[in-house]
C-alpha cells in the first residue's frame, strides 16, 4: 500500500514537472490526434504454454504532442485486442493490451542534412504496458474453456531519445527509443494457483510486483513518426512502432508487435 | 513528393523485417512431434505437478523408460498408450489427458477404471424416502426418511456435485442448502449423502458446509510449487471453514454417508465433518485425490491434461492423497446388494441415527 503511495506520487510529480515544462515554452505547437491501425503481436509465455501466439488485431490510439522550442512532451494512450491462435487450432489467447505513456524530450543538438534541419533529443518518460491474456481451448460440445490467465504489467521509468528530421512547417519525421531503467513488473506467480482465488474462482491479476534496473526487465520500444499537414488545421500522422520485452519470471515470457497506424492530428 | 514516398517505405521497411523474424525474438517453438509432445508433458509435470514427495515415484526412470519406446515414427494411438500409462504410475484422480476433440481422455487413477456400482439414488428414494424433492438446479435431492423405518425424524440430502451450475449461476444453487434446512429443522437428524459425488469447486461446498458447521475449522492445510524443484513449497496456507452468518444452522445428529467415488470436494466436505462431534462418516473410504488442479497443461499436437499444483495436508501434517478419508463406520455394498434392492450403508445410516 505504502509502495502504491509512491508510486502514485512519482507520477503525479513527473505530470507535473513534464506540464510545467511545455507550457513554460514560447512559440510551441500541440497536435492532438487520434489513430487507428493493426497490430500484429506475437506471445510465448512459457507460464502458460510452450506455443507461441500471435495474430493481427486493432490498435486505436490517442496521442498528445508538444512541440517546443527545445522541447517535446509526448502524452499517449493505446488500447489493442487480438485474438491470437497458435499452431494447434484449438488453443487461443484472447489477449488485451494497453499502453500509456507521458515523455519529455530536450534537444542537445542539431545537424542539418540536405538543408534540413536534425534536432536530436533526450529525456525520460514514464509509462505503463500491460499485456493480459485468458488462455483459451476448445472443450466438450465446442464449448470454450479457459487454461490459464496470464500476464506482464510493466510499469517503468524510461530514458528516450529521438531524433527528429523537420521538413516543412506541420512536416516533420521522427525517430524515438524507450528503454526502460527501473521498472516494476507484475507476474502471475510460479503455480497457476498461486493467484486463484477460490472464493471467486477466479484468478486475480496484480498491477505491481518486482521491481528491477534494465536489464533484468528488458523492454525496447521504437516509434517511427511522419506528420504532414492535410487541410486546415489537420496532419495526417503515419506512424510505425515496434515493440519488444522479455522476462524470465516465473518463466521465460518474450513478446513483440508491430504497429502500424494512421492518424489526424489537430494543430493548435 | 519522391521523399515522402521514401519516408513512407523507410517507415513500412522494419514491420516487414520483424515480422520475419519470430523465431530470433521469441525462441524456438517446439514442433509437433512425438517426442517434443513427450518432453513437454513429462517436463510440466515434473516442474509443476505438487504431488511427487507424497507419490513415491522415480520420475526421471519414468521419462527414461516410457522416452525410450518414443520414435520419430510413434504414431498417435501408441503415443496416446506411452503418455497414458506414463500418467497412471502417478495414480492421481486429478490427473488426466485429454485428446484434441476432447471425445477421449485418459484417467490417471485406477479406481476411475473399476466399475464401481454400489449406489443408486433411485433406490434410496423408492426404498427409504417420503416426500422426495429436488433443489439447487437439481444438484440437491432431499426428502424425508420413512416414518416406519425409524422412531426418529431423520431428514435426507443428496448432493450430486460441487460444480458449478450450467444454468451460469455459477455456485449460487448451493444456497438453496438454506432452505432446505428450514424445512428439515424439525428433524432429529439428518443424513447427508455424498456417494458417487465426484467434487467440484471449494466456494460450493463452503457454501454448503457453513450451514451445518458450529465453529471456525482449519480442516486442510495446502502447499503451492514455488520453483521447479519436486520439494519447492510455499508456507502452508490454511483452508478454513466458519459458520455462515444470519442462516439456520442444523447442528443436532448427522451422518454422512460416502463412497470410493466420493472424490476431491467431497473428500474435503468430509474433512470438514471429521471435525464435528456431532457427525459419522458412514459407507468406503473416499476416493483419495487431493491436489487441488488449476493446472491446465497444452500439447503442440492439441491434446491437453490437468494436474494439480497444490500439496494438501491435514493440520497435523498428514496427507490422505492416494488413501481417502476413513469412515468412522465402514460400510459396504456391492452390484449385488444394489440390484438387490439393498443399500446396507443407508439402513446403517438410519440406525446409527434412530439411536
Amino acid at each position: 500500500m505504502k509502495f502504491k503511495k509512491h508510486v502514485i506520487t512519482l507520477i503525479l510529480f513527473y505530470c507535473i514537472v513534464f506540464t510545467g515544462n511545455s507550457f513554460s515554452q514560447e512559440s510551441g505547437r500541440n497536435y492532438l490526434g487520434l489513430s487507428f491501425g493493426g497490430s500484429d503481436f506475437h506471445i510465448k509465455d512459457e507460464h502458460a504454454s510452450p506455443l507461441i501466439f500471435s495474430s493481427t488485431g486493432i490498435a486505436p490510439s490517442i496521442q498528445y504532442i508538444y512541440q517546443g522550442e527545445n522541447s517535446r512532451v509526448y502524452a499517449e494512450a493505446s488500447y489493442y485486442y487480438d485474438y491470437l491462435g497458435t499452431s494447434s487450432d484449438n488453443f487461443h489467447d484472447i489477449n488485451h493490451r494497453a499502453e500509456i505513456r507521458c515523455s519529455y524530450l530536450h534537444s542537445i543538438a542539431d545537424f542539418e542534412i540536405l538543408n534540413k534541419k536534425i534536432n536530436v533529443f533526450v529525456g525520460g518518460s514514464i509509462g505503463t504496458f500491460l499485456s493480459h491474456s485468458d488462455y483459451t481451448n476448445i472443450w466438450v460440445a465446442s464449448t470454450i474453456s479457459r487454461t490459464i490467465e496470464s500476464w506482464y504489467w510493466n510499469n517503468s521509468f524510461d530514458v528516450s531519445a529521438q531524433l527528429e528530421y523537420n521538413l516543412e512547417p506541420r512536416e516533420f519525421f521522427s525517430i524515438k527509443l524507450f528503454i526502460p531503467v527501473v521498472s516494476n513488473l507484475s507476474r502471475p506467480t510460479y503455480s497457476s494457483s498461486g493467484d486463484f482465488n477460490y472464493t471467486d474462482n477466479d484468478w486475480k491479476f496484480k498491477m505491481f510486483g518486482e521491481t528491477k534496473f534494465f536489464p533484468a526487465i528488458f523492454s525496447v520500444n521504437t516509434l517511427l513518426t511522419y506528420q504532414r499537414p492535410l487541410i486546415w488545421k489537420l496532419n495526417l500522422q503515419i506512424n510505425y512502432e515496434f515493440y519488444y520485452s522479455s522476462y524470465d519470471k516465473p518463466r521465460n515470457i518474450n513478446m513483440y508487435m508491430n504497429n502500424l497506424c494512421a492518424g489526424l492530428f489537430f494543430c493548435f | 513528393m519522391k521523399k515522402n514516398i521514401t519516408l513512407v517505405i523507410l517507415l513500412f521497411l522494419p514491420s516487414v523485417l520483424f515480422i520475419s523474424c519470430e523465431q530470433t525474438l521469441l525462441g524456438p517453438e517446439p514442433e509437433n512431434t512425438p517426442k517434443n509432445n513427450f518432453e513437454i508433458l513429462w517436463k510440466t509435470f515434473d516442474e509443476n505437478y505438487a504431488l511427487f514427495p507424497v507419490k513415491k515415484v522415480n520420475w526421471d526412470s519414468l521419462h527414461s523408460y516410457y522416452g525410450s519406446k518414443i520414435t520419430a515414427y510413434t504414431n498417435e494411438s501408441d503415443l496416446w498408450n506411452i503418455m497414458g500409462e506414463m500418467l497412471t504410475r502417478l495414480n492421481d484422480g486429478h490427473v488426466t489427458l485429454f485428446n484434441k476433440n476432447i471425445t477421449n481422455w485418459y484417467s490417471s487413477s485406477e479406481i476411475n477404471r473399476r466399475k464401481i456400482e454400489d449406489f443408486s439414488l433411485n433406490l434410496v428414494k423408492n426404498k427409504f424416502l417420503t416426500d422426495v424433492t429436488t433443489a439447487g438446479d437439481g444438484y440437491f435431492t432431499y426428502g424425508r426418511v420413512n416414518s416406519n423405518l425409524s422412531s426418529k425424524k431423520i431428514g435426507y440430502i443428496y448432493i450430486s456435485t460441487f460444480a458449478s451450475s450450467n444454468s451460469g449461476n455459477g455456485s449460487d444453487w448451493a444456497f438453496d442448502i438454506d432452505k432446505i434446512i428450514k424445512e428439515l429443522y424439525d428433524c432429529d437428524a439428518i443424513i447427508i449423502d455424498l456417494r458417487n459425488n465426484g467434487g467440484g469447486l471449494k466456494i460450493t461446498l463452503w457454501n454448503i458446509a457453513s450451514a451445518f458447521v458450529d465453529r471456525d475449522i482449519t480442516y486442510f492445510n495446502q502447499q503451492m510449487k514455488t520453483g521447479p524443484g519436486h520439494n519447492d513449497f510455499s508456507a502452508p496456507i490454511p483452508l478454513e471453514i466458519f459458520p455462515r452468518s444470519d442462516v439456520l444452522h442444523f447442528t443436532k445428529k448427522i451422518a454422512l454417508l460416502t463412497n470410493r467415488l466420493s472424490a476431491s470436494g467431497s473428500e474435503h466436505f468430509s474433512q470438514i465433518f471429521k471435525n464435528l462431534p456431532y457427525s459419522t462418516q458412514i459407507g468406503d473410504t473416499t476416493f483419495g485425490c487431493f491436489g487441488d488442479i488449476v493446472g491446465t497443461g497444452t500439447l503442440p499436437n492439441g491434446w491437453t491434461f490437468l494436474y494439480p499444483c497444490r500439496l494438501t495436508k491435514t493440520p497435523e501434517g498428514y496427507c490422505p492423497e492416494g488413501i481417502g478419508i476413513i469412515p468412522d463406520l465402514l460400510v459396504e455394498n456391492t452390484k449385488q446388494d444394489i440390484d438387490a434392492n439393498r443399500d446396507n450403508v443407508m439402513e446403517r445410516a438410519v440406525n446409527v441415527l434412530s439411536k
